[in-house]
């Protein structure tokens, strides 16, 4: 590999340097099949395991949304210090926490926003009805509780109380008008896809709102947390610009490119945040940005990040460096409607060919850990319970012969007279995979394989793959926050997003069962089903799980890192000065 | 005179014609589709066409050309695909902060590469005439991207001197502040902001002028009428100041002008490493968007202002040299 170790201050930022150009471009597909670090989600980059710092230390639980000890919201322009005395004790009051984005957002309304940042400011401006924890489970925020009196009723109980940054408050009616502008066709929100099983909304009264379900849909409750927005505003042009939520902070200022400031809300029903502002730059470059964290001029850092930045600042010690697992994998699609790969023992093959483990340590510098199947580590239905390909090039040699390819003089293997060639695809943002298909092209060439490589740039690079022209592409998903998210597009005969049409009617039944099925523990069983029988059937190589990381300034306090909404413990946080 | 600008502002029509022709169908031939972004991978075949057709991008692509046009003619420029904002606001936000970091590197490149190149060339072949042109080779070669790492490592990380990145309040906004309240702190850290990006962005032109400013200068100083200035009993300084460098400014000004395109372009660099908020880092991005309006907006207003500055620069001709006309 062109790893070129020693160089590098200056090698290691020119390849940054491309993989930030094109950070932009990035975001867009974010969880789509997430180009690469610089783009949404949780992001990649990363893959190991541990967090090198302890958490930071936090004086009360970190996050709670159920916030029942939470005190209740001051009257509107009453101060909301405590005596000063209280705050020695606890977390310490003010400060404006500077934090560093890699793209800028596209829009701050939370039903239309398509990339990380916007995501990042939705935890920051708005609530949804529930939240979701650092461990994928939806948890009280907005609705205080909810029942579910059969398979296709959802009651949520609204919290009351709740006052939006424009002083209003939060009804029924405003739950209603969110998520029906959603399933409006004519919004063209991004999200309605997530809601397509809801039948209506229902305001029953002022604090309550029922959901009536087309069928039953186990993953509803994880897609409950879009940010609510206010009936009253949330139709104006502008909303995009000026949002107004009910979050711990309110969005000042939005400097399209440059910056966006926001400032504590003094009647967050959670109680006012310890910050009085956080201040969101844009920096696109990956190690321009981790640079501006080491001069000071930034608090906090989070992926997309360079491997080579994250192992020097955790051996230089001066800054917190924290990683989890992420939401997401590396992979690489099989087309199973590619003549060749239709086979099975071909794909089955190849997949003895992939050295997950060396990949991690040589690309990715040791961050992630070797992916077995699409269900992320972490996540309840996960179970480590399923088979996976050791690193074999007898036993692919042995497959590729049993399927009829048979070494040829040239030492390309052929049948019927046809040579055994493929294409080996990524994208260009991404130089880690761009590696990562030099490696699969030299193991296939190996065992007799006519491998050539291809790589453009994102937008291309994903058309091509969305219209099935492609033999072996190397991609990620992001954001797999559920189950059904990490599963149900990607392996149903009909999925959205089963690119090379993979077709095998247990799992569809399988998937389909498991999505109206609300008990966990047996979910888990049909999910984990399913997962021998795609592993088996290896219409993917699972590669890599990716990692989530943040960097900070040991000043900030309070921080609890979470893979899938990662800024929701800002509301706690404070600047020890 | 007046023929003379009639006739460039119809040029220049023109090559806007020609540069939006040309906008259009790079990006249209471009693969990749702004709806699949726009909807992700959620989205159902069915959801995708009606988008398509919403956006009028199920037409031939003559029609979507005219209809650009037709808009354009009216002054509007669209919404763009992904932003969901009007493409003339997401400009009107970015250019005078590129603008901005234009004219400062613009003006560090002329008065760096005047005051060098005049140095290097009265006293040729000396120990600063050497060390200069050295650096100015250097800095002809050197990319933008690397200069600009090297910039913060040095000043930001190192030196703690200036800001790593960022811009502060907008230049104008700054001076207006300073001149109403008599506070300049703004004025100040508006300029810290701006040392780092405009130098590393201005540093090529800088050492293209020096060295063209130079060899101009010394072909002009060993012309007769410079001999005659000299027998007469000028000085030095007069000697260059009012018989030489107006003549060898000539070239210096015609280049100066390109280089305001050079810059305009090279700052996507610059923009990107300094977290510059410039239409240079919205245009690539938009690019990668294929958010097609919003392309061709930035494209056509960028293109709009070079043009300008280069009929600006055609009629500086006249004004520093006398032998120009134009008829």
């Amino acid at each position: 590999m062109n790893a070129q170790d020693s160089a590098q201050p200056v090698r290691a930022r020119r390849r940054d340097f491309l993989r930030l150009t094109f950070a932009a471009s990035a975001v867009l597909l974010a969880e789509a099949c997430g180009p690469s670090p610089s783009s949404g989600g949780p992001v990649p980059t990363a893959g190991a395991p541990a967090p090198v710092n302890a958490a930071p230390p936090t004086t009360k639980p970190a996050i709670q949304p159920t916030a029942a000890t939470a005190p209740t919201q001051p009257a509107a322009g009453q101060p909301t210090q405590p005596a000063a005395g209280a705050t020695q004790a606890q977390a310490q009051r003010g400060g404006t926490l500077r934090v560093g984005l890699d793209v800028d957002a596209d829009t701050l309304d939370p039903r239309l926003s398509k990339n990380t940042s916007g995501f990042r400011v939705k935890e920051l401006a708005f609530n949804g009805l529930v939240a979701i924890n650092p461990d994928y489970t939806p948890v009280p925020d907005l609705a205080e509780n909810w029942d579910n009196p059969d398979d296709k009723t959802w009651v949520f109980h609204l919290r009351q109380g709740v006052r939006f940054h424009d002083g209003s408050d939060l009804t029924a009616n405003d739950v209603k008008y969110t998520y029906d502008s959603v399933l409006d066709q004519s919004f063209n929100s991004p999200a309605r896809a997530f809601y397509l099983s809801v039948d209506k909304v229902d305001a029953t009264d002022k604090n309550t709102v029922t959901f009536t379900l087309k069928s039953p849909f186990a993953p509803f409750l994880s897609y409950m947390d879009l940010g609510i927005a206010p009936q009253a505003s949330g139709a104006k042009p502008d909303f995009g610009t000026k949002p107004v939520g009910t979050g711990p902070f309110k969005v000042d200022t939005w400097n399209t490119g440059d910056s966006i400031d926001l400032s504590a809300f003094d009647g967050f029903y959670g109680g006012r945040p310890n910050l009085d502002r956080v201040r969101l730059k844009v920096v696109p470059d990956n190690s321009a940005r981790v640079v501006a964290l080491e001069s000071g001029d930034l608090d906090f850092v989070q992926s997309p990040l360079s491997p080579q930045d994250v192992s020097r600042l955790q051996s230089a010690g001066k800054l917190k460096v924290e990683r989890t697992p992420a939401a997401g994998y590396t992979y690489v699609n099989l087309n199973t409607a590619d003549p060749i790969l239709s086979d099975k023992k071909v794909r089955q093959a190849l997949s003895h060919l992939v050295n997950k483990q060396q990949i991690i340590d040589t690309i990715y510098k040791g961050i992630g850990k070797p992916a077995n199947g699409p269900i992320v580590p972490g996540m309840w239905a996960y179970s480590a319970d399923v088979p996976s390909y050791d690193y074999s090039p007898d036993k692919a040699k042995q497959l590729l012969d049993d399927a009829g390819w048979t070494a040829s003089a040239d030492g390309i293997r052929t049948k019927d007279g046809q040579k055994l060639s493929l294409v080996v695809r990524t994208h260009s943002e991404d130089p880690d995979r761009k590696q990562l298909i030099q490696v699969l092209q030299s193991e296939f060439q190996n065992v007799g394989i006519d491998a050539t490589t291809s790589t453009v740039e994102f937008p291309a690079f994903f058309q091509d793959v969305q219209d099935g022209k492609y033999q072996v592409g190397v991609i990620g998903w992001l954001n797999l926050s559920d189950p059904d998210r990490a599963t149900f597009r990607q392996f149903t005969i009909d999925g959205t997003a089963n690119y090379g049409k993979y077709k095998n009617d247990q799992v569809d039944s399988l998937l389909k069962q498991a999505r109206t099925t609300l008990d966990h523990d047996k979910a888990k069983a049909l999910y984990t089903d399913a997962v021998k029988q795609i592993v088996d059937d290896a219409p993917y190589i699972f590669v890599q799980y990716q990692e989530y990381i943040a960097m900070y300034t040991p000043r900030l306090q309070g921080y609890v890192i979470n893979p899938v909404a990662n800024w929701l413990s800002f509301k706690r946080v404070s600047l020890a000065s | 005179m007046s023929r003379y600008v009639v006739k460039r502002v119809l040029h220049t029509l023109l090559v806007l014609l020609g540069v939006s022709l040309m906008t259009f169908a790079l990006i249209h031939m471009t693969p990749g589709d702004p709806v699949l972004v726009m909807l992700g991978t959620d989205a159902t075949p069915s959801e995708l066409d009606r988008l398509r057709h919403l956006l009028g991008l199920d037409q031939p692509l003559y029609v979507q050309y005219a209809q650009y046009l037709g808009r354009l003619l009216t002054g509007q420029m669209g919404d763009s695909i992904f932003q969901h904002q009007a493409v003339s606001k997401l400009i009107g936000d970015r250019f005078p902060a590129t603008v901005e970091l234009t004219l400062a590197a613009m003006s560090i490149a002329v008065v760096l590469g005047m005051l060098t190149g005049v140095i290097s060339a009265v006293v040729p072949y000396s120990l600063f005439d050497v060390t200069a042109m050295l650096i100015a080779l250097a800095g002809v070669a050197m990319p933008v991207f690397w200069l600009g790492m090297l910039a913060i490592l040095l000043f930001s990380l190192q030196l703690g001197w200036l800001p790593s990145f960022g811009r502060g309040e907008p230049f104008v906004q700054a001076v207006q502040y300073w001149f109403r309240t008599g506070d300049p702190s703004d004025v100040v850290d508006s300029l810290r902001h701006i040392v780092l990006p405009a130098l590393t962005l201005g540093a090529f032109s800088a050492a293209l002028i020096s060295r063209l400013v130079r060899s101009a200068l010394l072909e002009v100083l060993g012309q007769d009428y410079v001999r005659t200035a000299r027998a007469k009993g000028l000085a030095q300084a007069p000697v260059i100041a009012q018989h030489a460098l107006p003549n060898a400014l000539i070239p210096v000004i015609t280049v100066i002008g390109l280089q305001v395109g050079t810059l305009l372009g090279g700052a996507v660099l610059a923009e990107t490493i300094f977290a510059w908020p410039g239409m240079g880092r919205l245009l690539i991005q938009a690019i990668s968007q294929r958010d097609y309006p919003l392309v061709q907006g930035i494209v056509m207003v960028t293109a709009l202002a070079v043009s300008i500055i280069n009929v600006i620069v055609d009629l500086l001709y006249a004004t520093i040299n006398p032998r120009v006309r134009y008829g």
